[in-house]
């Protein structure tokens, strides 16, 4: 009963952590931009996270269905215009999360941080053709076969130990990644590229072909007898893995910057506790019943008794103790920002994710407004898992140290629910110290190399608001 | 999850989710069912004894039914014979009575006569005087015996008694009549008279014997004697005798009492001939049953032996020789010998043909007694040979004719309706004529008529005359079959098998022995037996066969259906060709709809070469699509008639049907179903 109620505590409220909204790549002033851009080196000497409030994230991503595709009108259900809205291959994620505990610290060029995140994360991948054979039948896949290639799910909580490093390599580049020590917590996972279903041209035959497999870890977390019988705990010290994240940031001029990291490459072990249900390669083919000439009398209700019986011993599963890997989802990122000037910029970054044997690709264009230290904004525009329409913000408050933040991927979608595939938000509050320290060192290092005063530096309130008198005008005119 | 609350808070106003409906109009490939016919199959539709595969695998129709039959009592048929005669005692020829010798003396005869006479006689005894007159009178008897005769009484047919009377008185007699009597009745057999007998003579007389009856122990009457008065002194004895002396001569008895002596009182010879009409010459014949009875009226007072011989009947070498003892009669014996077994030599030897010789002797056996007999005395037989069934017979058994009169025989070789249509191409008859006599037979008439209720068709063309072979006289009780085959070459048969007759009607005409006179032989088991044999291949066309069947529709299984196809997949083996329609009918027949365009094929036939065999296999796969229209009358409708017209195909040429023919036949549904759920009013639609 203790373990159940930890578990739900993980699951619920403590310490879940997933999809982190694009927008924050963006947000470069923010600490947890460094979870997608890994070479980005910050320009505050250090963080501290708010702890349970460093970073609370909300992902509900579809590449195939919005809501209002279910439907043709207010009341009424359109399954198969849902179906046709799908594309070959899609993709489901869903996930929440909040943020233990980070920190981060720069020692010279060299920024180390630290962070502790549990993370939960369910992915469905799944192909049209399996809801369009659950909608609409069969009858349109005679002669081929509907093949449910590219649907599987995964579904994992474990824990994050992640060490950052970042490097400033030079003036324009750098570099960094992030090891972390991952600690599996439960998971289960299935795989169903080997199902398929087949119905013959002739006489509409029906063969039915089966290899999958589905493992899971944790069931004895909520079984306590079968926690017992095992000797199980709830935190198994084998379930050791290890990812890593690595990138880097170039800046190409004193306007452009370009980077790309890889995000969550890595692996998971599920040892000794683990099972996997599966089904090897059985196939049946339903030919329809047969029928003898000098039968006296059909007995129907004896052959789909037979049948039923048939089909459970080719299908039943098999069960097994077993230890297994899993793969973290890895993302990539390659993106590029341009600095108009002091107060805006443009984003590009395009960027996908692994599932499966498939990479799920989106493009984001931003735009922002940077006031000072204290204010950055930005808006994008996203075309993700076939939607167009995603116009996301991301803000950003540095009051001094403290810092709060908000990003939304799909802004215009909060206002339309129905309509959006692409729900990603997140918000939190850190403490980032040594922003203006690094800039004004920045600042005075240009001037030295372009020959310019470095008497103008400052950081001063008053030069602040005088500064901001500037922008003023500035966002009127805009 | 407080965003989700709050999110879906929002959705509420866009959507009515109290009021959703939901429908689901899927489409369903199904297979419905899959079936293998094979052509074994077919025998479960039909009578299987007579269906069957041949060595090639063709199936054909075998029927066979005997049809006739006839045994060796058609031929040979040994009718009981009877023979009576009798016969009678043969008077019985006796030895010569020797002379016997009997005297009456003269002391007796004064005795008798009494008075003077005796008193002048007793005072002369020893002396000489004259002899006392004595007048005529009667004088007395004295026996008369035949002593040694063998008999008591006899009545002869011929006989001389010899009497000799010889005067021993010393005086003349006269007026002498003696008068010879039977002692138990005294009636005289005869009276001899003499006018004077002389002292000393002897005088002779004969008494004939023919039908006259004496007696061992006569009797003689001196009826009548006289002595004249003599003036001679004579001695005078009372000694003194007349004497009788009586022989017998040729004496030849005919009844009576006597002792009759062992004698052969018949010895005849019985000759059974089988006249059997029609030329038969038998020559041998091994009886499985026969006897030979006697029967006996016996009235001869004295045992005899019957002895029966067959000189020409035997078993195990020995010839039949029996004998029947009879007891003194008068009696009535009978006795019974079983022939079984016997080898009867027809011939006598080679003397004859047909005939079967008995000896029959009889011996009367004297017991030494005597006994009464009669020469009318009579004993009656009655031989008889009965129950005369050959084990073998051999010979030559005539000319004669056979003749299987018109016959009807139920002919079944099943009632399936489509064999009754299918019109074979190569029927065969065959009559199997199956001989265990060694006897040639020709067939010089056949009668085949095929009749199927009031039609009829009468087989021509047939070859006749047919020789149904004999048997090898030496392996008898072998068989031989001759077949003579009536085919479509040059007969009707088909026309008459293609009635798919329920009965045969069969008569025939044969000579026996028709070229020459040659031995034939027959066991008892011998038998001709002809069956009728038929061989119908499934070598055939067959046009238009159609059946009809109705099945009630239960019409709420199309509520959610929008449309259906049937896909029929037909690989077919079977150079045959299935045309189908479907037709949508309401409660009264009227019909509503066609899931076919008329009546269409579903069933390719294979194609066939000149020989009627397959050459491919044929494929069709149709698809019985029942559009929405066709599904709202389906709804609506209350049975489905589907007709299927089969036929050869091939333009009409003979298909055969093989047993390893087979067809798959695959049948699939598509459907569109639809399906309303309306969660606003809490119900499905």
């Amino acid at each position: 009963m203790k373990s159940k109620f930890l578990v739900l505590i993980l699951f619920l409220s403590g310490s879940m952590y997933a999809q982190y909204p694009t927008q924050l790549i963006l947000l470069k002033d923010v600490p947890q931009a460094k979870y997608y851009d890994a070479g980005y080196s910050p320009h505050y000497s250090s963080h501290i996270g708010f702890p349970l409030l460093s970073n609370i994230s909300a992902t509900a991503s579809s590449s195939g269905f919005a809501m209002k595709d279910f439907f043709k009108n207010k009341n009424t259900v359109d399954l198969s215009g849902f179906v046709n809205g799908l594309s070959n291959k899609n993709y489901l994620n869903i996930g929440a999360g909040i943020e233990l505990f980070t920190l981060g610290l720069k020692i010279k060029k060299n920024y180390f941080s630290i962070n502790i995140t549990p993370k939960f994360d369910f992915n469905l991948g799944y192909n049209k053709n399996l809801f369009k054979f659950l909608v609409e039948g069969n009858g349109g896949f005679v002669g081929q076969t509907i093949s449910f290639e590219g649907t599987g799910f995964d579904a994992s909580a474990y824990n994050e130990f992640g060490f950052g490093f970042s490097r400033e390599i030079n003036e324009k580049l750098s570099v960094g990644g992030r090891l972390k020590v991952l600690l599996g917590i439960a998971n289960i996972n299935g795989d169903f590229d080997g199902v398929a279903l087949h119905t013959d041209n002739d006489n509409f035959e029906i063969t039915a072909t089966s290899t999958f497999s589905v493992n899971h870890y944790g069931v004895h977390l909520i079984n306590d007898s079968l926690s017992d019988a095992w000797g199980a705990s709830i935190v198994n010290p084998s379930n050791l893995g290890y990812g890593v994240d690595f990138g880097g940031s170039y800046d190409l001029s004193e306007k452009l910057n370009v980077f790309a990291s890889v995000i969550d490459l890595g692996y998971l072990s599920w040892k000794d506790y683990g099972q996997r249900s599966y089904n090897d390669g059985a196939s049946f083919s339903f030919v329809g019943m047969p029928y003898s000439i000098d039968t006296s009398g059909s007995k129907e209700s004896d052959y789909f008794d037979k049948l039923s019986d048939s089909i459970k011993n080719v299908f039943s599963l098999k069960e097994e103790r077993t230890s297994y890997q899993t793969t973290l989802k890895t993302k990539i990122f390659i993106g590029a920002n341009y600095k108009l000037n002091k107060i805006f910029d443009a984003d590009a970054v395009a960027y996908g994710r692994f599932f499966g044997s498939k990479f799920y690709p989106s493009l984001m264009l931003g735009v922002g407004v940077k006031v000072g230290n204290w204010f950055r904004m930005k808006l994008s525009y996203a075309a993700t898992n076939g939607s167009y329409d995603n116009i996301g913000a991301g803000l950003v408050f540095n009051l001094g140290a403290f810092q709060i933040y908000g990003a939304v991927d799909d802004l215009y979608g909060l206002t339309r629910l129905d309509n959006t595939k692409n729900l990603t938000g997140s918000f939190g509050i850190n403490f980032v110290l040594g922003k203006n320290k690094d800039d004004k060192k920045k600042e005075i290092d240009k001037r030295k190399k372009n020959s310019i005063p470095v008497s103008g530096v400052t950081t001063s309130k008053k030069d602040t608001v005088s500064k901001l008198r500037d922008i003023v005008p500035v966002i009127i005119n805009l | 999850m407080l965003g989700t609350v709050f999110f879906s808070s929002c959705l509420k106003d866009e959507y009515e989710f109290d009021e959703l409906s939901v429908t689901l109009s899927p489409e369903i490939a199904a297979p419905l069912i899959t079936a293998t016919i094979q052509a074994r199959d077919i025998l479960s539709l039909v009578d299987s004894n007579m269906l069957r595969e041949n060595s090639d695998n063709l199936f054909e129709f075998i029927f066979n039914d005997t049809i006739y039959s006839i045994g060796l009592d058609k031929f040979i048929d040994i009718p009981d014979t009877v023979v009576n005669y009798d016969f009678n005692l043969s008077p019985i020829v006796i030895d010569d009575i020797t002379p016997k010798l009997t005297s009456i003396r003269l002391d007796t005869v004064a005795k008798r006569m009494g008075g003077a006479f005796y008193i002048t006689i007793q005072d002369a005894e020893g002396d000489s005087a004259k002899f006392p007159e004595f007048p005529i009178q009667n004088a007395g008897n004295t026996a008369l015996s035949l002593t040694g005769a063998p008999f008591s009484s006899a009545k002869f047919s011929e006989g001389i008694l010899k009497l000799e009377l010889t005067n021993g008185w010393p005086t003349e007699i006269t007026a002498i009549e003696i008068a010879f009597n039977r002692v138990s009745d005294g009636v005289a057999i005869d009276t001899l008279k003499y006018a004077s007998i002389m002292p000393g003579e002897t005088l002779s007389d004969s008494v004939f014997l023919e039908g006259k009856t004496i007696e061992s122990e006569m009797q003689a009457e001196f009826i009548s004697l006289a002595i004249p008065r003599t003036d001679n002194k004579v001695a005078i004895r009372g000694s003194d005798s007349l004497g009788i002396v009586i022989s017998g001569y040729n004496m030849v008895i005919v009844g009576g009492t006597a002792i009759l002596l062992d004698q052969e009182v018949l010895n005849d010879t019985i000759l059974v001939d089988f006249d059997l009409g029609l030329g038969e010459e038998l020559e041998t014949l091994v009886l499985k049953t026969g006897d030979l009875d006697f029967g006996l009226t016996y009235q001869i007072n004295e045992a005899a032996k019957l002895y029966v011989e067959l000189p020409y009947a035997t078993k195990d070498g020995e010839v039949f020789s029996d004998s029947i003892s009879v007891a003194a009669g008068p009696i009535v014996v009978s006795k019974s010998f079983d022939l079984s077994g016997y080898t009867i030599d027809l011939t006598k030897g080679g003397q004859v043909y047909n005939s079967i010789e008995t000896r029959v002797k009889a011996q009367v056996v004297s017991s030494g007694l005597i006994v009464p007999f009669d020469t009318s005395n009579t004993v009656k037989a009655n031989v008889s040979m009965k129950n005369i069934k050959p084990l073998y017979i051999d010979g030559y058994f005539g000319s004669q004719t056979l003749t299987m009169d018109l016959d009807t025989n139920d002919f079944d070789i099943g009632d399936v309706d489509i064999l009754k249509k299918m019109n074979f191409a190569d029927p065969e008859v065959t009559l199997s004529f199956c001989n265990t006599f060694g006897l040639p037979i020709e067939i010089s008439r056949l009668d085949l008529i095929m009749q199927k209720n009031l039609d009829q068709e009468v087989l021509t063309g047939v070859d006749i005359p047919f020789t149904i072979a004999g048997g090898d006289i030496n392996a008898p009780g072998t068989a031989v079959t001759s077949y003579l085959v009536i085919d479509g070459a040059s007969t009707n048969i088909e026309d008459g098998i293609n009635l798919w007759p329920n009965k045969v009607i069969a008569g025939f005409t044969g000579d026996v022995n028709p070229s020459r006179k040659e031995m034939n032989y027959a066991t008892d088991t011998s038998e001709l037996k002809v069956t009728f044999g038929l061989n119908v291949p499934f070598y055939f066309t067959l046009s238009d066969y159609e059946i009809r069947d109705t099945v009630e529709l239960d019409s709420s299984i199309f509520e959610h259906v929008l449309s259906a196809t049937i896909r029929a997949n037909v690989e077919n083996e079977f150079p045959l060709e299935g045309k189908v329609g479907i037709y949508v009918v309401d409660e009264n027949f009227v019909v509503l709809d066609s899931l076919t365009n008329g009546l269409e094929i579903l069933i390719e036939a294979a194609t066939v070469d000149a020989n009627g065999e397959t050459v491919n296999v044929a494929k069709k796969q149709t698809d019985l699509v029942a559009s929405e229209d066709a599904v709202f009358n389906l709804r609506n409708a209350a049975r489905l008639i589907i007709v299927t017209r089969l036929g050869s195909g091939n333009n009409g040429n003979a298909v055969k049907i093989y047993s390893n023919y087979s067809m798959n036949i695959k049948l699939g549904l598509l459907a569109k179903i639809n399906y309303e759920l309306n969660k606003g009013d809490n119900n499905e639609e």
